[in-house]
């Protein structure tokens, strides 16, 4: 355990110093997050529509109690500057007071300097003004307020588990497995994580000791962190006001403009003053400088003094503008503000976060210890690994990072060495660009791994000293109503024996050589999604080419030596009553880059699907698929699998009780043709399960039988039998169920199987199932019919 | 051909024998050597002493010559059969012929098609030009080992099969003894596949299975509707795991029954026919009390959007005594259009006559 987060530290490390640049940048400077918003909200800024501001200032100014004695020495913020003339000075206390707040004395210092520093205007008017949005919206009395996250360290019990399970089937590898789950959720700084502990345990295939393996993941959880902010900011403002939605634009602009003029009036004698504020707000400068001239009102400073109150109200246009938009938001801002992931992108600019709990509003995913790690195809996937794998999308700006170390084997393979040429790495990726992985993207990734001996269940895996470097490109095109196009280059190259004293044999790494063998390791993907909703057609076509060279350990699944293509087309009719689906899927693959010799996989399948009733629905599948071998021209059908089966589902009521019943029946050819043993079969495949309710619990009956008409096939000659019967006995849900099976001349059995389980307490959950048979008859040829099984689960749930 | 050449090799041991202590070489070919990193998986007998050793293995390939050459550090060879230790493996130096299979082999790995001779040096101390101590070669036409493709359950294919059947494709060529294993297990929350293959209880971890077919154990417990789950199969042949599929995952889902309305959808049918449309999502629901016998419920349906429309074949009712919870299924019937407009005349068994107005709405599938 102490050796893998050893290992994963300096990963994480890593990760946090790549993206420290963009979080730990000075939080004084103003950010807005104009482009995480949608349009109509950001039309609500302030910057450039001093009307709304007015207004704003406005109903600041009505809710501050008037100007206390010890409040009369002004603070030190250029107000006039950022058109805030209008702030009574009790407001404007207490919104320097807002703006200091969670600020260190030298944190105000600089924040000082910045506004009386000249540069970039139009920067600081923006930080001001989402300010005075953020003061207008702030809750109750809430200042000084403290509106930083909860910061107190949680930790809760989410859950835990344990099964144990036994069976004595000869071919399982173990009789006995063993898995405990302890889930916990714990926050750090306000940041929420969780804990998995889970570990898996069973008895080596040939020995008999136990062989166990312990996962520990722990993972950055962001949707409990978004609704984390969400709260806070709930708790601390009325988001509708940070939207200025609850804002009367019209009549505080109205009642702004009086007061002004008031104002202006009280200044000179009282024959002037005609002017109403509906002519300053709807007339426009010329318009209302012909009234002032009508009316005699030329002299200079009163005239100077309307003039300049037009101008701090904006133009007619602006105005209507500006009436119109907010019609328009009312009512779209309600349903954004539920979510709490939109809520949380202003939470930047409302509450006080540290640098790390900035940086993780914009983390996707993290996690660490044992973890599966995904990308795409031709760059990370399926893989599973210990170490630590981040992504972090920011304004559209992309990055993941990910490194560990890959063990081929679980513990569900112990008794197993490898053989299969794949091996243990340890590795490091990065993957970087623009957009997010599943929508429009351009990525850039690179993974560099070595490979690693290992020793594990009982076996060394010993490894040469290898270096392989994978550099790959991915793109998806947004094709508007067409579909999306998604584009994917990687190329690998490998060095081995970088470890040898031997230098004249080798190189140093892996990417140094990058450019070599293009055609024989590259991996080319090509793949183009569409629908045409209107006749509810879904498709997709792809293009796959890998080389022969071509190696990704990280995406240990990834074909190499192939060419792959194909297509899926779905349509559905009569609102999903019907549906057909058409798949093919080929794959070249040239087993030697000398000769022509090669194999051929081919798959076609056909669904069809149809929904009578709600209550009756059939279906059909085709599916071919085949393994062709050309050797020296000469072209024989290794393996062929044809199969056509129907199906029905059922559900309704008979006699006023519930059913259901599944059937299907089938054809199944299946020609394998081993050279030392060609198998040439024809299975015939009936299965039906039917249920009902009677008397206080459900029958089930169920019914599989397939059967070889060639009589090639050992195995799958059988026919498996159930009828049980599922009831409530005092507060236990039971099952129990005799069973009859077939296994032509391998084995007949009879069993009973009974399912037990129970709510204790609250939290606490047990179930119990076992299942005994008997042989009526044995053979040698059995390897897998053991005769019995049994589990034993115990769960503890919070929530 | 092979028969042919282990006859040879087999003469060339015999001959060989009277010379000296042999030290025997143990490689099979069809599997260790497919891949670079099963090569130096042989393991040498010696029948002498303790002594310090180096092994260099040559692979050459009958047609494109020298393929690759791998010189191991030196190590302690002791009596008995061994293996090379895993550090003077991780350290060896190892460098390739010039031909595109030295190509492919040097970037992948893995030995494409080829008739190929792997030749084992073992020489004494330090020293790779040092006096030779034994060699052996073992000669084999390879071909590849093909992808294990799976076949069904397809990817992300959603079934309602609680005991489902899997097939994939065979590893070809077939080796002797070769044998395939199982995994299925549910992927739990957010859980990826990859983890939960590692991380899960196993539903069927069955080996020893000769066909590329499982019909689903009868001993395993049937899978819940509604979980997802991930599977793999394996190639093996003894304890040595020779090839592995991808991974894949299949949802277990159903056709979802009506749900039966609950009590409080049932509105009194007095007020609904004091009321507006009624809005009808595939079933007309209405309650009245019935204070005479049970009989059947004589209604009929007229559209008004389309009067000229027949509406035949309606489900027959059956009225109960007391207060009845009647519902008139109408999805799928003929005649019953999304957004139509209707008027439904009952005639309970009182004699009295009702009209009740309804939209018709198709319900959500």
């Amino acid at each position: 355990m102490y050796r893998m987060y050893k290992r994963a530290l300096p990963a994480m490390a890593c990760l946090m110093v790549w993206l420290m640049p963009a979080a730990f940048a000075d939080p004084l400077i103003p950010r807005v997050f104009q482009d995480s918003l949608p349009n109509d909200l950001a039309t609500r800024s302030l910057s450039g529509q001093p009307a709304l501001k007015s207004a704003v200032v406005n109903a600041i100014n009505n809710r501050t109690p008037g100007l206390h004695p010890q409040d009369t020495v002004s603070p030190a913020l250029p107000f006039n500057k950022f058109g805030l003339s209008g702030l009574n000075p009790g407001a404007r206390m207490q919104f320097v007071q807002y703006m200091n707040a969670g600020n260190t004395a030298t944190g105000i210092t600089k924040m000082q300097g910045f506004f009386d520093g000249m540069k970039d205007s139009s920067k600081q008017a923006r930080y001001i003004d989402n300010k005075l949005r953020g003061f207008y919206a702030l809750k109750g009395q809430q200042l000084p307020g403290n509106l930083s996250l909860p910061g107190k360290p949680e930790n809760k019990l989410k859950g835990a588990s344990w099964t144990s399970t036994y069976s004595d089937s000869t071919a399982m590898m173990s009789g006995w497995w063993n898995e405990g789950v302890v889930q916990d959720v714990f926050s750090v700084g306000s940041i929420p994580f969780q804990l998995n502990y889970s570990t898996l345990s069973g008895y080596d295939y040939s020995n008999a000791a136990l062989q166990d393996a312990h996962f520990m993941k722990i993972s950055f959880n962001r949707e409990e962190y978004m609704n984390k902010i969400n709260q806070q900011l709930q708790k601390k403002y009325d988001l509708k006001k940070y939207f200025l939605e609850d804002l009367d634009v019209k009549s505080s602009m109205k009642k702004y403009a009086g007061d002004q003029l008031s104002a202006i009036k009280g200044n000179g004698d009282s024959t002037r003053g005609k002017l109403s504020p509906d002519q300053i707000m709807y007339l426009d400068s010329t318009q209302l400088s012909n009234v002032l001239i009508n009316q005699g009102d030329t002299s200079g400073g009163y005239y100077n003094k309307i003039m300049a109150l037009k101008k701090q109200l904006g133009g007619v246009k602006e105005m209507n503008q500006m009436l119109g938009s907010e019609k328009r938001v009312k009512g779209n801002i309600e349903g954004w503000l539920q979510q709490p992931q939109n809520t949380s992108r202003v939470a930047g600019d409302l509450l006080h976060l540290s640098p790390l709990q900035r940086l993780m509003m914009n983390m996707k995913d993290l996690k660490v210890g044992s973890i599966g790690a995904n990308a795409s195809k031709g760059t990370m996937s399926d893989l599973f690994m210990t170490g630590a794998a981040g992504s972090f999308l920011k304004s559209n700006k992309f990055i993941m990072l990910a490194a560990g170390k890959s063990n081929e084997l679980g513990v569900q393979d112990a008794g197993l060495q490898s053989a299969t040429g794949r091996g243990n790495y340890s590795m490091q990726f990065i993957r970087l660009g623009r957009g997010d992985i599943g929508s429009k993207q351009s990525h850039v990734s690179v993974l560099n791994a070595n490979s690693k001996p290992q020793q594990q269940y009982g076996f060394n895996t010993s490894a040469i000293s290898r270096n392989v470097f994978v550099g790959s490109v991915s793109q998806q095109i947004g094709l508007g109503e067409l579909g999306t196009l998604d584009f994917e280059l990687s190329k690998s190259s490998s060095q081995f024996g970088n470890n040898s004293q031997d230098a004249a044999a080798v190189s140093k790494s892996a990417a140094g050589q990058f450019l070599d063998d293009i055609w024989a390791t590259a991996s080319i993907g090509m793949a183009y999604n569409g629908d045409v909703k209107k006749i509810g057609l879904t498709h997709k076509v792809y293009v796959n080419y890998a080389g022969l060279g071509y190696v990704n350990p990280g995406a240990p699944f990834a074909s190499r030596g192939t060419l792959q293509y194909g297509f899926n087309v779905k349509r559905t009719w009569l609102r999903n009553k019907a549906t057909v689906s058409l798949r093919t899927d080929m794959r070249n693959l040239p087993v030697s880059p000398l000769t022509d010799n090669k194999r051929k996989s081919q798959q076609y399948a056909f669904d069809a699907r149809y929904r009578f009733t709600r209550r009756f629905t059939l279906g059909m599948n085709l599916l071919q698929n085949t393994l062709k071998e050309t050797t020296e021209g000469e072209k024989h059908t290794a393996f062929l699998n044809r199969k056509i089966s129907f199906t029905s589902q059922a559900n309704g009521k008979i006699g006023g009780k519930p059913f259901s019943n599944n059937s299907s029946l089938g054809l199944q050819q299946l020609n394998y043709m081993q050279p030392d043993a060609p198998l040439k079969s024809l299975f015939v495949n009936a299965a039906s399960m039917q249920t009902w309710m009677a008397g206080p619990g459900m029958v089930m009956v169920s019914a599989m039988y397939s059967r070889d008409v060639k009589n090639a096939a050992v195995y799958n000659n059988l026919l498996n039998t159930e009828g049980g019967y599922q009831y409530t006995l005092w507060k236990l849900s039971c099952g129990s169920s005799l069973i009859y099976m077939d296994s032509k001349d391998v084995v007949t059995q009879i069993g009973l199987r009974q399912q037990v389980a129970a709510q204790l307490l609250k939290h606490w959950s047990l179930s119990i199932s076992a299942d005994g048979r008997h042989n009526l008859r044995n053979t040698s040829a059995n390897y897998y019919y053991g005769k019995f099984n049994t589990a034993m689960s115990l769960n503890y749930q919070i929530n | 051909m092979k028969g042919y050449r282990i006859l040879l090799t087999g003469l060339l041991l015999c001959a060989l024998m009277p010379l000296k202590a042999q030290i025997t070489f143990a490689f099979m070919p069809e599997i260790q050597g497919r891949t670079l990193e099963n090569i130096y998986k042989v393991r040498m007998g010696n029948p002498a002493g303790r002594q310090t050793v180096n092994l260099v293995i040559n692979v050459t390939e009958a047609k494109s010559g020298a393929v690759v050459t791998i010189r191991t550090n030196a190590f302690e060879l002791m009596p008995g059969m061994n293996t090379v230790p895993p550090g003077a493996v991780y350290n060896s130096g190892v460098s390739f012929g010039a031909s595109k299979i030295a190509t492919v082999v040097k970037q992948s790995g893995f030995f494409p098609e080829g008739d190929y001779d792997y030749c084992f040096q073992l020489y004494e101390g330090n020293n790779h030009n040092s006096t030779l101590l034994d060699e052996q070669c073992f000669s084999y036409n390879l071909q590849p080992f093909s992808a294990m493709q799976l076949i069904q359950p397809y990817d992300a294919e959603k079934l309602c099969d609680k005991r489902p059947t899997f097939s994939w494709q065979p590893l070809i060529p077939a080796v002797n003894g070769v044998m395939y294993r199982l995994l299925l297990v549910e992927v739990k929350g957010d859980q990826q596949r990859a983890e939960a293959l590692r991380m899960n209880l196993a539903i069927i971890n069955q080996r020893q299975i000769p066909m590329p077919m499982l019909l689903y154990p009868s001993l395993a417990n049937e899978l819940v509707e509604g979980k997802k789950y991930a599977w793999q199969v394996s190639a093996y042949k003894n304890d040595l795991l020779l090839a592995e599929s991808e991974m894949w995952d299949f949802t277990v889902e159903c056709e979802k029954a009506p749900v039966d309305p609950t009590p409080e959808a049932f509105r009194n049918l007095e007020d609904l026919t004091k009321g507006n449309f009624y809005i009808a999502r595939g079933q007309v629901l209405f309650a009245f009390n019935n204070t005479y016998a049970e009989a059947d419920l004589k209604y009929s349906i007229q559209c008004l959007t389309k009067p000229d429309q027949q509406l035949k074949k309606l489900p027959k009712v059956k009225v109960a005594r007391g207060q009845n919870q009647v519902v008139i299924d109408l999805s799928g019937k003929s005649g019953f259009v999304d957004g139509y407009f209707y008027i439904m005349d009952v005639k309970l068994p009182s004699g009295e006559q009702k009209q009740l107005r309804f939209i018709y709405k198709q319900p959500e599938e």
